[in-house]
């Protein structure tokens, strides 16, 4: 009966393990199986140059058993290594601090979204080399001692080894950037994931691990924790403004409502002035037309009496010289008579 | 160079790239997977550092766009790298399923397709790179250019994915 074997005892923590020679010969013996999930790498290392990889494996069928294939593995060479690698994403956490351009102090928790290469395996096997297991011997003159090196890489030792670099390369100079008020803006969002990118390339390339995802959970700098305390303070003065300006509006609104009725209503009356004044107009210019043409058909009446008048007067003096002349004629005969009568008195004296 | 790839055939142009690649024969199906996967990973790490670059660039000009543009290729590229590493890896067939060699024709011809889109991506990033480093004219086709054949290459392989769940 086979049974299953977990390659790490703190799943949370333990991020990459070693297992040497020695280990796979005792521990790793008989009928244990083996299985490198998804996300999971088996990374076989012999005399420090990488053998094999195996990724998503059931390792108990691989050449007669998981043991056989070991054994098959192990034969030859000095060294040999068996490392797995967990190579999923996981979250780190270190301190952001740092100084404001306008000298406040922030702080703040930034969570960073890492990955293992394990394509980059030796070097994530030479940062295990880095990490000796020291002890103090000597009894009257101590001295540190390396009595082996880590065999396991830890979620804590990751975040030691960026800790200081990213407080020193990335957070200081980040925060030195903004003012204080700047704290939570998208755009500090963007500039402190690019400084991270940039800046801590290096360092993540030569231990072959890359940076997915960074934010920082910004706590209150001074300036925010003022404007906290002044807030009740602030708010209530703002609401008060904020009731002072809409009384003052409501208090023009009615002026102005009342002033337009009153506009509206002087406006009727000027307009009712002008349409009865406009009628008396209209009024007296009939009048006037009526009297002008009252007068201009009693001018015609005069005229016209006068034109009767005159030609009665015409008609006068004509019957006058008419007259005139009958009379004329009559006193011409009269005086012809007289005269000669006149006349056959002298002949008649004469012949006498 | 046109000519040369026209006239060879489609698991030499693997070959071209991945010097351990055998077409998928006999008992070097596993391994050649493998050796694919990791070359596209490899690879990615490559456009990764042009795309870090660019970003470089962009922070230290104030340059807000190619910055922008730079960290949206970093976020495909990632996603990318996570599609291979999560993929599954062809198993060695028992000889009551065995695929017929067309089946593996088929899986050449979608390594073919990832592994020169990777490549072509690969050249415009770095031209990209020269030109954006010497405010050229022609960063923002090269920028559009390098973007989409990212995608066009994770879309083969998603493909590539699809066909050996298929294949298995």
């Amino acid at each position: 009966m086979t049974k299953m074997e977990k390659w790490r005892e703190d799943p949370d923590e333990e991020l990459v393990k070693i297992f040497t020679r020695t280990e796979l010969s005792t521990f790793w013996t008989t009928n244990i199986d083996l299985i490198i999930g998804p996300g999971e790498t088996l990374v076989w290392i012999r005399d420090g140059k990488i053998e094999d990889v195996v990724t998503q494996s059931r390792l108990n069928n691989v050449a007669g058993g998981f043991r056989n294939w070991i054994a098959s593995k192990s034969s030859g060479g000095k060294e040999v290594k068996m490392m797995i690698i967990d190579n999923k994403p996981f979250e780190i956490v270190i301190g952001a601090d740092g100084y404001t351009k306008d000298e406040l102090e922030q702080s703040g928790i930034a969570k960073l979204t890492m990955r293992l290469n394990h394509e980059q395996a030796n070097r994530l096997a030479g940062v295990l080399k880095e990490k000796a297991i020291k002890i103090t011997k000597g009894f009257f003159r101590k001295r540190e001692v390396i009595t082996g090196y880590e065999t396991k890489l830890t979620r804590t030792d990751i975040e030691q080894m960026f800790a200081a670099e990213a407080r020193a390369k990335v957070f200081g100079p980040v925060i030195k950037n903004y003012e204080s008020t700047a704290f939570g803006n998208r755009e500090l969002v963007g500039k402190v994931e690019s400084a991270a990118q940039i800046e801590l390339r290096k360092t993540l390339e030569l231990w072959g691990m890359a940076l997915e995802t960074i934010y920082v959970d910004w706590n209150r700098n001074a300036y925010q924790d003022w404007k906290t305390e002044r807030a009740p303070n602030l708010w209530e003065e703002k609401a008060r403004r904020e009731w002072e300006v809409d009384e003052t509006v409501h208090t023009e609104e009615v002026t102005d409502i009342r002033s337009d009725a009153a506009r509206e209503r002087r406006k009727k009356d000027l307009e009712q002035d002008v349409s009865e004044l406009s009628d008396l107009m209209k009024m007296k210019e009939q009048i006037n037309q009526q009297k002008i043409a009252r007068k201009t058909a009693t001018s015609d009446g005069e005229l016209e009496i006068e034109k009767v008048k005159a030609q009665a007067q015409i008609e006068s003096s004509k019957h006058n010289l008419e007259s005139y002349k009958d009379a004329q004629a009559a006193e011409s005969e009269k005086m012809l008579r007289m005269m000669e009568i006149m006349q056959g008195k002298k002949k008649k004296e004469e012949e006498k | 160079m046109v000519e040369i790839i026209t006239g060879v055939t489609l698991a030499a142009r693997v070959i071209f790239f991945v010097s351990s690649y055998r077409g998928y024969k006999a008992e070097s199906k596993k391994e050649d997977d493998r050796a694919v996967r990791n070359w596209i990973m490899e690879s990615i790490n490559g456009l990764r550092n042009h795309a870090v670059n660019l970003m470089e660039i962009g922070y230290r000009n104030d340059d807000n766009n190619l910055e922008r543009e730079a960290k949206v290729m970093i976020d495909n590229l990632d996603l990318f790298k996570n599609e291979v590493n999560l993929a599954t890896t062809g198993e060695v067939q028992s000889i009551w399923n065995k695929k017929s060699s067309t089946d593996f024709e088929n899986l050449v011809d979608f390594d073919v397709k990832v592994v020169e889109e990777i490549d072509n991506v690969n050249k415009k990033m770095s031209e990209l790179v020269i030109e954006v480093t010497a405010n050229g004219d022609d960063k923002l086709r090269l920028l559009g250019e390098a973007k989409s054949g990212i995608t066009a290459a994770r879309n083969h392989f998603i493909q590539r994915m699809q066909f050996i769940k298929g294949v298995n």
